[in-house]
Parts: C-alpha cells; structure tokens; sequence
C-alpha cells in the first residue's frame, strides 16, 4: 500500500509553475472623464532612451517598468489636443491654456510619481529570481489629469489592471 | 473424554515445541553500515549542481527489529548569469525497521522491511549576483545568508538483499512529510539536504544503499512459534 501511494503522491503532486515574467510591470489603464478629445498621449522621461507609450488616450493597456534602482518611478504624461477638435468649446476653457496653442496643438503635460519598494524572491530556483513590487501612493500633477485610482498594490503579474488615471 | 483430549493436545504442543527448538538455525548479530549510492548520481539529474552523500548504520538488537541511524550532507550551487545561489546543510534521521520476512527465510539474512524515521536538516542558503534589467537600467543584488532548519517524519518500505556475503543492496522508498520548519521570507529552498523539493509538504524518496554486515556474535534463536 505503500509503494502505490508513493505512485499516487508521485503523479498527483503539484508542480510549481513558472510566473510569466521574472520582472513585473505595472499595468495602467486610461479614461476619459472630461469631453475634451485627445489626439495622442504620450508617456516618456528624459532619461529613458525609448518613450514608453505613444497612441490613444483611451487604453487600457500601458505597461510601465518601474525602476529598480530607486524606491520611486516618475514619468510624464504629455496629452496632445488638435485645435480643430476644440473648436466646440467655449474660450472660458481654453483660457488657462491660451498660452499653450503652438501652430493649433494644444500639449499639455503632467508629471506622475509612483512611490514602490521592491521585493526580491525565488519559489522554484528553476524559474529564477522574480521580483515583486509595493505600490504604496501615487503622486500627479493636476493639469489634465483629474483623478488616479489604485486598484491592486502588489505588482507581481501584468495580467491585471493595477492603476487607473482618469482625465 | 474431554479430559483425555486436553491432554493429548498438550502433549502435541510440547512435542512440537521441542521438536521446533531443536531446529532452531544458528544466526549472527551484526551491525550494517551502508552509503547511498544514488547520491553519485544526483549532479547529473538536474540542471542545478546537487551534490553529497549518505551514510547509514543499523542492527538487529531484537528479533526482526532493526533501529537505523543516517546521516548525509548536500551542496547545491546555481551559478547563471542572472544569479549565483549557494546552499549546504546536513541532516539526519534515526527510525526503526521491521522486518516481516518469516522466521525461515532469516537464514539468508535479506529483509523485507517497514519503518519509520524522524528526521532534522540545519542548512543554509546564500545569494549574490541577482541582477534584473529593464528600461531603467540594471540592478545588482545580493541576499545575505540565511541559516534554516527543517524537522520531519518518514514512512519507509524496502529491502535488503545479500549479494554476496555480508555485502547488501537494496533500496528505500519514503513518504516524507514536514513537521515543522524555518521560513527565509525571500527564497525557498530549491533542495532541503535530506528532504528535497521545499516546496511540497509531502514528498517522496528513494534511496539506493550498498552496505556491509560486520559480524558481533552468533546467536540461537529462542522466539517459540
């Protein structure tokens, strides 16, 4: 009886499965409150060689790396307006950022500090050593952007939505 | 007539009884000590480098009961070029065996066994070198030393067989299950010295034991049947 069960616990054991990624991002979606259409958006720091993001305002599926080397990733957010777009609004709106119209695009931009610290773990030294973020607080600039919401603070996959930026 | 029949029957247990003593074989006590040969072969079954050795001493101090002690030591090593990961410990277990071969099969010495065993492992792990990279550059870390300690029980069944005199092989199969342990909150010990895979509560094991019996003294049998 005990060698069958010794089979049985052989086959039925659970195997630890690897993560999908050793090195997480974080998941941030976009929505729009306001009625102001954006053309683009654009996601970018100046010391990134690559822009992390450039298309619609409207998304639900911007991956952010976030720094290892230090406990907070700051990026900015650059909403881009064409002036043809804004020709149904009143001058009452448009007023705060008159001074901002270059050749009919209207750029605003917002800077957003996420505050983390990171948590370095191997489960299966076969998968290698992953590494978990603590999304503790989120810090913006409020000049389109109108509101952030945190839906889950550990950053360990990306297959969930973590934060959302309304503007 | 009753009567008669009780004693007749007495009779017969003791003329069997005399008769079984007189054919009672001469057997030797002796102490069996043993390696675990499949410890050679472990740093070619898995990617990461598993390395030690088992040794293991038991013997036959009642009538089929044979207390057992092992002890053995591993090293693990994992040296990549994302990390380098290194652990080392030593374990051992003292349990007792049963055999439940039949008292005519004793002459030839090999046993079919049961046992149990309780078990320890103190060990500890030690990582450098971890480095991730993405948009934001490369990071480098280490991970100081972490001493742990593991305690559990086994289930065992196996045998010993006599290939030549006094020169056993054979083989142990093992339920283990943990009773207590250590915790490192970072890394999960990939190979516990003695257990195995931390990451199950309950696993299995085989040993493979070549061992020597070192003759004490010959004994008759006196256990009536």
């Amino acid at each position: 009886m005990l060698i069958v069960a010794t089979f049985f616990i052989s086959c039925s054991s659970e195997e630890e499965e690897c993560p999908d990624t050793n090195l997480p991002y974080l998941r941030l979606s976009l929505e729009q409150k306001s009625n102001l259409k954006i053309d683009t958006l654009l996601i970018f720091h100046d010391n990134l060689a690559d822009d992390l993001y450039e298309g619609s305002a409207v998304t639900d599926c911007v991956m952010i790396p976030l720094n290892l080397n230090a406990d907070s990733t700051i990026l900015n957010f650059k909403f881009t307006l064409i002036a043809d777009s804004l020709k149904r609004y009143t001058d009452t709106i448009l007023t705060p950022f008159l001074h901002l119209f270059v050749d009919s695009i209207l750029e605003i931009t917002d800077e957003v500090k996420f505050i983390h610290s990171n948590k370095i773990k191997v489960n299966d030294l076969e998968c290698g050593f992953i590494t978990e973020f603590e999304l503790h607080s989120i810090y913006y600039t409020s000049q389109f952007i109108d509101s952030i919401y945190i839906y889950d603070t550990l950053i360990n996959s990306a297959e969930k939505n973590h934060v959302t930026i309304f503007y | 007539m009753l009567r008669y029949f009780i004693k007749i029957l007495f009779l017969c247990i003791a003329v069997g009884s005399f008769a079984q003593e007189q054919k009672l074989p001469k057997r030797e006590v002796f102490i069996r000590s043993g390696v675990d040969l499949s410890r050679f072969i472990l740093p070619y079954m898995n990617d990461i480098t598993v390395s030690g050795f088992e040794l293991s001493v038991d013997a036959e101090i009642k009538y089929n009961f044979f207390p057992i002690v092992e002890f053995g030591m591993n090293t693990i090593e994992d040296n990549t070029e994302l990390h380098n990961y290194t652990a080392e410990g030593s374990y051992w277990r003292v349990g007792l065996n049963y055999n439940m071969l039949k008292y005519q099969h004793r002459l030839d010495q090999n046993i079919f066994f049961i046992g149990a065993r309780y078990a320890r492992s103190l060990y500890w792990q030690q990582s450098s070198n971890i480095t991730f990279e993405n948009e934001w550059g490369v990071s480098t870390t280490d991970l100081s030393k972490s001493n742990l300690n593991l305690t559990w029980v086994e289930a065992v069944i196996g045998i010993r067989g006599e290939l030549f005199k006094n020169i056993f092989l054979g083989y142990t199969i093992r339920v283990k299950a943990k009773i207590s342990s250590s915790d490192d909150d970072n890394i999960t010990p990939y190979f516990i010295p003695g257990y195995g895979s931390a990451i199950k509560n309950i696993r299995t094991g085989m040993s493979f034991t070549a061992s020597y019996a070192i003759p004490i003294i010959r004994i008759k049998d006196n256990k009536n049947k």
